[in-house]
């Protein structure tokens, strides 16, 4: 039987819209009941409806991207499969050369003999990911080379004819190098760039299309990709490498540091894990996370995490030095009531990671302002010192674990 | 390959399809978030079952219906929207979709194209931001109630719409 098209409409629009009554719903279902037709077109109205709510950003507000931008992801996509295929061609299985230390958050390993994650495992060739803001993984290598991944990022571990070769395709990266053999730098391989050294403490932060260095001790030759140039950097001495050669490619001394920080999505401040939506927001960016494999866990249950990330010391802001009476100012929306983790994580002003600090929030759906003091958050793990003060603020996130609650945020401050 | 990027391809790709079943089985957009999320963890219980030659979105259904099942029997009956039985009939009807939503929603982009600026404007405002249009009805002094009538006449035209093109392209069930 054909159906009333217009009062199925009607009706459709008054449920899509949430305003449906009771005896419009009694009429709807009678409507439906039994006639394939008009199911049919409830499929096809709740299907649009549902195509219009994810397009929102896409065929309907969002701008063209300006040239630059594109320009960049193709180079930056350009340079990842080239890489990837160095990686595939050079790969062959290797004996176990590194530790992993220790871990927490959500961060797994993958390697070809199907290894799970658990501290002490020895391991060779494969693959660390952080899948959350808070993950963070040590590994050590046989000669005592420390290196920490923290944040969303991944970060594949080779050895090569004695030689250490990282490729980190994103997030944070912190090494403290043992000398290395005489023509067997260690190598570090970003999306932008290449970094070779033979000994020392240094930092670097990666994505798609920058990476910043920084070195505490010793001295890190650095090749920028898009042209080939090098650069040596010196201790106390940063450089950032784009895929845009006509940037600048200098070392510098590091810049002073400042104490308050605050987002700038509307001109294009970088976030990590997130998308920026047309209408300047940032979209929680949601990750499977297989859960951690201790001792005494039958199963590994999977995570979803909906994550936006901030790295505040990323471009050239100065450096954030956490002090006493900090506090985070943040404001966004989301489709429902919930709870948000948020936390940050402290590099040590001169060295690694010294610890990860984290809260949990309810919030209320459709907008929400909170103000979390830092001295209120709690280290993630107790090997963290409890009190970050003097340190760096490397970066933030605020997400939502399990239920995808539609978190967005508009802008994080960090006030004296 | 890796099970776990096995998965996540799939499901990023496929999310949207189990998506739009479950919205049709539960046509509160919360609740079916909820569900979704339920599902997704099922499904990577499940992974290991899967077999990779069959389709993915279908097996994918199979336990979305199982999931608004459970989800069905702790709810009060307020919150349920339809009757079982017609929430029985929906599952067996979906099957027919499947196929069609990839081609449905290329159709509906080629229709959004195709409308005015104000009404891309409106449409951009219902989807695009909570609370805008309320704005919309506050500065430019039409009721809420006739805007929403007015997306409810757009929403009908871009269906039509949408029904024509797939007519046109000679998919059979439009």
């Amino acid at each position: 039987m054909k159906p009333d098209t217009d009062r199925l409409n009607h009706l459709l629009a008054r449920l899509v819209d949430e305003t449906i009554e009771t005896d419009e719903l009694t009429e709807l279902e009678s409507l439906l009941d039994g006639n394939p037709e008009a199911q049919d077109h409830y499929f096809h109205y709740l299907g649009l409806h549902n195509d219009l709510q994810s397009s929102q950003h896409e065929a309907i507000t969002k701008p063209a991207k300006p040239t630059s931008r594109r320009s960049f992801a193709q180079i930056a996509g350009a340079a990842a499969i080239i890489l990837l295929g160095i990686a595939l061609l050079a790969w062959q299985p290797e004996e176990r050369f590194a530790t992993i230390v220790d871990y927490s958050g959500p961060v797994s390993w993958s390697d070809t003999e199907g290894n799970q994650i658990e501290v002490g495992l020895k391991v060779g060739a494969g693959t660390l990911e952080g899948a959350g803001g808070e993950s963070w993984v040590e590994v050590v290598f046989a000669d005592g080379t420390e290196a920490q991944l923290s944040g969303i990022g991944k970060l594949k571990l080779e050895k090569r004819d004695g030689q250490k070769l990282l490729h980190l395709s994103g997030g944070s990266l912190s090494i403290d190098a043992q000398p290395q053999p005489d023509g067997k730098p260690l190598r570090v391989f970003t999306p932008s760039a290449e970094a070779e050294v033979l000994g020392t403490q240094f930092n670097v932060l990666a994505n798609a299309y920058s990476t910043r260095l920084n070195v505490n001790e010793g001295l890190v030759k650095v090749k920028r990709l898009a042209d080939g140039s090098t650069e040596q950097v010196k201790p106390d001495h940063e450089i950032t490498a784009s895929l845009e050669a006509e940037t600048d490619f200098v070392a510098k001394r590091r810049e002073q540091s400042g104490i308050a920080w605050q987002s700038d999505l509307g001109r294009g401040h970088r976030v990590g894990a997130g998308t920026l939506t047309a209408h300047g927001t940032v979209r929680a960016q949601t990750h499977l996370w297989r859960g951690d494999a201790k001792l005494g866990e039958k199963l590994e249950k999977p995570i979803l995490l909906h994550t936006v990330t901030f790295h505040p010391s990323t471009g050239r802001q100065p450096r954030i030095k956490i002090q006493d009476g900090q506090r985070f100012v943040l404001k966004g929306r989301t489709t429902q009531d919930g709870q948000v983790h948020v936390g940050f994580s402290a590099n040590e002003w001169n060295g690694g990671l010294y610890g990860k600090y984290a809260t949990y929030r309810k919030v209320t759906a459709p907008e929400f302002e909170i103000e979390i003091p830092l001295s209120g958050m709690k280290r993630t793990k107790s090997v963290f010192a409890e009190h970050p003060e003097g340190q760096e603020l490397i970066h933030i996130w605020i997400q939502s674990v399990r239920r995808d609650i539609g978190l967005e945020i508009e802008s994080v401050e960090l006030l004296p | 390959m890796n099970p776990t990027s096995d998965f996540v391809r799939l499901w990023t790709r496929h999310q949207v399809e189990v998506e739009r079943y479950l919205y049709a089985m539960i046509p509160r957009q919360a609740d079916a978030a909820e569900v979704l999320q339920d599902v997704s963890v099922l499904l990577w219980e499940k992974w290991d079952h899967y077999d990779a030659d069959r389709p993915f979105v279908p097996w994918a259904i199979r336990f979305a219906y199982l999931e608004v099942l459970k989800w069905r029997q702790k709810q009060a009956r307020e919150k349920l929207v339809f009757s079982n039985a017609l929430v029985e009939q929906f599952n067996h009807r979906f099957d027919d979709q499947c196929p069609l939503t990839e081609a449905r929603t290329k159709a509906l982009e080629t229709c959004l194209s195709k409308l005015g600026d104000q009404e891309r404007k409106w449409i951009g405002m219902r989807y695009g931001r909570h609370g805008a249009i309320r704005e919309e009805a506050r500065k430019s002094g039409i009721s809420m109630h006739k805007l929403y009538y007015a997306l409810e006449k757009i929403r009908g035209s871009l269906l039509t719409c949408v029904n024509e093109f797939m007519q046109k392209e000679g998919w059979n069930e439009a």
